[in-house]
């Protein structure tokens, strides 16, 4: 299996505090792979690596296949797009505007090209609304939306349906799953178990900066890995017209 | 709504600056007409007071206008690069460490006529001003502003202890305070000049990164932006033109403040085309100021700074009770 990130013993944190001492995994190419464990795992803290806003001090990590240590940030950018969990959308932008920010690092992006990504999440009318005033779900859409129009082969999500209600968590998520079916690779952090059951390929466990297993969704998230990682009394049942098992409280 | 064309609107703001300069260069102490400020320009024949024009008007009104178009440019920096809108080079505190350390140069004999160390003291003030807001604030955006004006205030009282120390004369206290384009030379404006065209070059070529700055970090890296160098190559610009406006025009309060605002409303946030509206707005503020300044209650001049203070500070008040209500 080709993989489209690779980290290699991984160290390294933030303010004095080392996440990862040793961590190694890697993302299969063409699949949506979710990062799962409870808060302060380290999952956001290994998207922060991947976009090197964070520097780590061991290690090496590869994005197909260039190690990321060796890029510019411009091409960074270039293998790797973002839609991040918690956002600030500057005031007196319009949604076009905010999404045309892509062309920083080379990728132009024509009016079609923008209404086009707009109209595949569903906003099409909202290309010329002020950015800061839409609601969170639109926002996280416009978001997205920016991410479709870096045309960049890795989507990396944090945590992209926090704050959404159920529909938008579904529409933004099968969105994702409709990038991964195009031939991009999707990396997406997410708290809602069951999320990650119904859209992942495959999916890695993180719990105190360390990788506690990987698989598919369906094979890793047992009642054992509920009771151990997350603490969690919580059941696995199989629920009638569903695909795969689910987590009730 | 479609937006007005950018050159539209710099001819625009270009043709109210020539205007306003050639009307400030008739007023003053000695009145003097339109025709005679345009002989004095453009003809070498020599009128009454083509000495006074030639000698302290044009200086002055280049200077008043080059000071405003650095602190505008400044402000749209600062502003980018803090993510804050109340920034501007006098509230957190740069100006004020680059006027403290030209004091301390001239209390150790440096003075004015030894020009280069002077824009580098002024240089090295405004940056560790710059150092010791960022820690003390941490960069959090709430705090950043108060920790700016509290520098800036300690600042002020230094400066003018300095200049107690050194028994010099109520104008230097004011000069180093409130600003003053009074003492504008031609040697001066060239310095200026060439520290503005530099830094408004280089400001409109990286325009793009400034808005990338106003993102969250993650957004903005996974951009292309390389945020930590980008924040450190934009501070010291905003440094350098701060330095170079203060140890030439002394502090002047709110226009770096001012100019980014009224620029956004003609041209919008996208600083491709806020960039050069800001510095024409600042300009413009700038010149009306000194020329309100030196004309409102003549012949008393008034500082400089009174003025864009008195325009400035309801801005800023009005812009403390929109961060208070959420609204930014």
């Amino acid at each position: 299996m080709v993989n489209a990130v690779s980290v290699n013993s991984l160290r390294g944190g933030y303010r004095g505090r080392e996440v990862f001492r040793d961590l190694s995994l890697e993302v299969p190419a063409g699949r949506f792979t979710a990062l799962l464990g409870p808060n302060g795992s380290g999952k956001s803290t290994l998207l922060h690596f991947l976009l090197r806003t964070l520097k780590p001090s061991g290690g090496t990590i590869s994005i197909c296949s260039r190690d990321i240590g060796t890029l510019s940030q411009r091409e960074l950018a270039g293998l790797i797009a973002y839609v991040p969990q918690s956002y600030l959308i500057p005031d007196g932008f319009t949604v076009r505007g905010v999404i045309s920010m892509t062309d920083f690092a080379g990728r132009r992006c024509s009016d079609a090209d923008i209404d086009r990504a707009l109209e595949k999440v569903g906003i099409p009318d909202l290309a010329d609304r002020r950015a800061s005033g839409l609601s969170g779900g639109e926002a996280q859409l416009v978001m997205l939306c920016r991410a479709i129009c870096c045309d960049a082969p890795v989507i990396l999500m944090d945590e992209p349906t926090n704050n959404l209600d159920i529909n938008r968590q579904s529409q933004l998520l099968g969105i994702a799953s409709g990038l991964v079916g195009e031939g991009r690779t999707v990396l997406c952090a997410l708290h809602d178990l069951n999320l990650a059951l119904g859209y992942a390929d495959y999916c890695h466990v993180l719990s105190g900066g360390k990788l506690i297993c990987s698989g598919k969704p369906a094979d890793v998230v047992t009642q054992d890995l509920l009771k151990t990682v997350f603490s969690s009394d919580a059941r696995i049942i199989s629920a009638p017209g569903s695909e795969h098992p689910v987590v009730v409280l | 709504m479609k937006k007005p064309p950018l050159a539209l609107i710099l001819t625009l703001f270009l043709a109210v600056l020539v205007l306003l300069g050639l009307a400030s260069a008739c007023v003053g102490g000695v009145p003097t007409g339109f025709s005679e400020v345009m002989e004095s320009l453009f003809s070498g024949r020599e009128t009454g007071n083509s000495l006074i024009i030639r000698a302290i008007r044009i200086p002055r009104v280049l200077g008043a206008a080059l000071c405003g178009a650095m602190l505008g440019l400044c402000g749209v920096i600062f502003q980018a690069v803090f993510r804050n809108p109340m920034a501007d080079p006098y509230l957190l505190g740069v100006s004020g460490g680059s006027s403290l350390a030209v004091a301390l140069g001239s209390l150790a004999g440096i003075t004015m006529g030894f020009l280069p160390s002077i824009p580098l003291l002024a240089f090295l003030g405004g940056l560790l001003a710059t150092s010791i807001v960022l820690a003390i604030s941490r960069n959090n955006r709430r705090t950043l502003i108060l920790s700016g004006i509290a520098l800036s205030g300690l600042f002020s009282a230094l400066t003018t202890l300095v200049i107690y120390l050194r028994r010099t004369e109520l104008a230097n206290i004011i000069f180093w305070n409130m600003g003053s384009f009074a003492s504008m030379t031609m040697t001066k404006v060239s310095i200026m000049a060439a520290v503005f065209c530099l830094s408004f070059i280089f400001v409109c070529f990286r325009s793009r990164s400034l808005d990338l700055m106003l993102l969250d970090s993650q957004s903005a890296a996974s951009l292309g932006l390389d945020i930590r160098r980008s924040r450190l190559v934009f501070l010291v610009v905003g440094t350098v033109c701060t330095a170079s406006a203060v140890c030439f025009c002394g502090i002047i309060g709110f226009s770096g403040l001012l100019a980014p605002h009224i620029a956004r409303l003609a041209v919008g946030p996208e600083h491709r085309r806020l960039v050069p509206s800001s510095a024409l707005t600042g300009a413009i503020i700038m010149l009306a100021a000194d020329t309100i300044a030196r004309t409102i209650m003549a012949p008393t001049e008034l500082p400089v700074g009174v003025i864009t203070a008195i325009l400035g500070t309801p801005l800023f008040v009005m812009l403390a009770l929109k961060k208070e209500n959420g609204l930014w």
